[in-house]
C-alpha cells in the first residue's frame, strides 16, 4: 500500500477530475488541466480516470477497458505525484476476481489510493459487495457517480437512494457520493442518515442555495468540492463554494479540509 | 470602480428554487458589492402568471426612476394584448428592451406573432432577449419539464429581422457554434461553461458578441465572475473590456 500523501500547503483539493479531453495528448492535457487548475487556487485533484478508455459511454468496459483507463491514470501519478491523486475504476459487472485483481494491482501494488464507480451497475447490486468488503479491508474511499436526472437515468444508473443503500450495506466505507448539482435536495436527504456519505459539489451548473443546503442538511464536514473537470471549469466550480453563504471555517472544510480527511493526508487535522 | 453590465438578473419568486436577493432593493446592494454599475432585470414571476403584465407592472414601478437598474419586461405574444402592453412600457418606462420566454408561452420562434413582435421592436429600436431556459432540463420539475428554445432557430429569426439586435439568454457552450453566422445576435455567459469558458465563447461568436451575464439570482454569482478571470494568453484585454461592458452598450445602441 502507499505512504500517506502530505496536504499541500496551501490551496483547495478538488475531489472529482478527469483526464478526457480527448482532443489533446495525455501529456499536453495534463498540462492544461494544471494549468487551469492553478489558476483556480487548486492545489491538489483527485484523478477518476478517463473512462472514454474503457467504453465511449462509459457503460460496461470489459477487464482490459478498465485496464486502459486505469493505466492513464496511473501514468498522470507517477508523472505529477504532486498534484494528482489516482483512484481505480472498476465495473462490477466483470467477474469479481478481475475487480479484485485490479485492485491488487493498481492500488496493494500501484499508486491508486481509492475506487471509482460509474454506471456499471447500480449502487443496490450485490455484485457491489465483495468490492467493498475489499475497500473496507484495504481502509481506501469510494467516488460514486448519482444523479436524478428528469430527462432520465441511464439503464443501471444510481440515484442518491441506491447510493444511501450501499452505505447502509457497508458503513465502513467511506463513500463521497458525486454531484450534489445532480442529486439536490432529493439526494441530500437520502443520505442524511448515513453518516459514511460525503457529497460533492459538482454536477450541472451552479444553481444558487444547493450549497448551503447540503451544509445545513449534512454539516460542513460531509460536503466536499469537486468540479468534474473537464465538463466543467475549476474556477466557475470553486466560484460555487466561494459565492455560497458560508462561515469561513465551514467553507475550508468544503474546499480542502474534507477531502484531506478522506484522502488520509498528512497534516490535517479537519 | 464599478464597470460590469450585468444583462440578465430576475427579481421575484420563481416556483421552483428557494433562492435569497429576490427584491430589486437587495439584489441592487448586492450586486454593487460584486462590482456591477448597471444590471438588466425582469420579472420571474412574470415567466408564469397568466398575464405577464401581472409581474412587470410591480417590478417596473419598483425601479422606475433607478438607473441602476434597465427593466427588461416579459411579453407572452399569444396573447390578444402584447402590444398595447408594449407600447406602455415604452411610453410610461422608457423600456429598452422585451424579453420572450417562448417555451413558457408555446410561442415558437417560428410563430407569426413572435416576428410581429421583431417587426415591432425593429420600428421602434427595442432590443429583444430570448430566454433559452430557465433551469437546466435535468434538473426540472418532474411534472412541468420545459424543452429549451433551440439557437437554430433563434439563427433563423435574426437573420429575417436583421436590424434588431438579439440578445439569447441562458445559452449553452456547445450550442453557440449555431449563432457562429447570426451577427445580430449577442449571447450572455450565464450557463455558457467549458474547461476555459471564455475562450471557447469567443471561438465560437467572436469578441462583439458575447456578453457578461449572470443570470442572478439563481447562479452563484462568484461562478460566473469567475469566468473573467481568464487568462490572458486566451483572452485579450480588449475583449474582456468589451464583455464587462462595451458590448451590452452596444446592444442598445450606443
Amino acid at each position: 500500500m502507499n505512504a500517506k500523501l502530505a496536504a499541500p500547503r496551501n490551496g483547495y483539493i478538488d475531489v472529482h477530475t478527469h483526464l478526457f479531453k480527448g482532443d489533446l495528448p495525455q501529456e499536453e492535457e495534463m498540462d492544461l488541466s494544471l494549468r487551469l487548475a492553478t489558476a483556480a487556487g487548486v492545489a491538489l485533484q483527485i484523478e477518476l480516470g478517463n473512462l472514454r478508455l474503457g467504453t465511449p459511454t462509459f457503460a460496461r468496459p470489459d477487464p482490459e477497458g478498465i485496464a486502459k483507463v486505469n493505466n492513464h491514470t496511473i501514468k498522470a501519478v507517477q508523472r505529477h505525484p504532486d498534484r494528482f491523486v489516482g483512484f481505480c475504476y472498476l465495473n462490477p459487472a466483470n467477474p469479481v476476481s478481475a475487480s479484485l485483481e485490479e485492485m491488487e494491482r493498481c492500488i496493494v501494488e500501484g499508486p491508486l489510493r481509492g475506487l471509482k464507480f460509474e454506471i456499471s451497475v447500480n449502487a443496490t447490486s450485490p455484485l457491489m459487495d465483495p468490492i467493498f468488503e475489499r475497500a473496507r479491508e484495504l481502509g481506501i474511499p469510494v467516488l460514486h457517480h448519482a444523479w436524478y436526472n428528469m430527462e432520465g437515468n441511464q439503464e443501471h444508473e444510481s440515484t442518491a437512494a441506491d447510493v444511501a443503500h450501499l452505505a447502509r450495506r457497508h458503513p465502513e466505507v467511506t463513500i463521497v457520493m458525486a454531484h450534489l448539482g445532480g442529486a439536490r435536495e432529493r439526494g441530500v436527504q437520502d443520505i442524511a442518515d448515513c453518516p459514511n456519505v460525503l457529497v460533492d459539489t459538482s454536477g450541472s451548473y451552479p444553481e444558487a442555495g444547493h450549497v448551503e443546503y447540503a451544509v445545513r442538511r449534512l454539516g460542513a464536514r460531509r460536503v466536499v468540492y469537486g468540479s468534474d473537470w473537464p465538463c466543467r471549469d475549476y474556477a466557475t466550480q470553486v466560484g460555487r463554494i466561494l459565492g455560497a453563504d458560508l462561515k469561513p471555517e465551514e467553507r475550508d472544510l468544503v474546499l480542502r479540509g474534507n477531502a484531506a480527511r478522506v484522502l488520509g493526508l498528512e497534516g490535517v487535522h479537519a | 470602480m464599478n464597470d460590469l453590465i450585468d444583462v440578465s438578473v430576475w427579481s421575484g419568486h420563481w416556483p421552483f428554487r428557494a433562492v435569497k436577493r429576490r427584491e430589486p432593493k437587495e439584489l441592487k446592494a448586492f450586486l454593487q458589492g460584486k462590482g456591477v454599475r448597471q444590471a438588466w432585470i425582469s420579472s420571474a414571476e412574470a415567466v408564469l402568471y397568466p398575464d405577464p403584465m401581472q409581474g412587470n407592472e410591480p417590478l417596473l414601478e419598483a425601479v422606475g426612476g433607478d438607473e441602476f437598474f434597465l427593466p427588461v419586461p416579459i411579453l407572452d405574444v399569444s396573447l390578444p394584448l402584447w402590444r398595447k402592453d408594449a407600447e406602455e412600457c415604452v411610453r410610461r418606462f422608457k423600456v429598452k428592451a422585451f424579453k420572450l420566454t417562448p417555451n413558457y408561452h408555446q410561442t415558437p420562434l417560428n410563430d407569426r406573432k413572435v416576428d410581429e413582435f421583431c417587426a415591432f421592436a425593429a420600428e421602434k429600436k427595442l432590443a429583444v432577449c430570448i430566454q433559452l431556459r430557465m433551469m437546466e432540463e435535468r434538473t426540472h420539475h418532474p411534472l412541468m419539464k420545459i424543452p429549451p428554445v433551440q439557437l437554430g432557430d433563434l439563427a433563423k429569426l435574426a437573420s429575417q429581422h436583421p436590424t434588431v439586435k438579439f440578445l439569447a439568454c441562458a445559452a449553452f457552450c456547445r450550442d453557440l457554434p449555431k449563432l457562429r453566422e447570426a451577427s445580430n445576435v449577442f449571447v450572455e455567459h450565464s450557463l455558457v461553461e467549458s474547461p476555459f469558458t471564455l475562450k471557447v465563447a469567443l471561438d465560437a461568436v467572436g469578441p462583439e458578441r458575447l456578453v457578461f451575464g449572470s443570470h442572478s439570482p439563481f447562479i452563484y454569482y462568484e461562478a460566473n465572475l469567475a469566468k473573467l478571470n481568464a487568462d490572458p494568453v486566451d483572452v485579450k484585454p480588449e475583449a474582456l473590456r468589451a464583455i464587462r461592458h462595451g458590448n451590452a452598450a452596444r446592444i442598445l445602441g450606443a
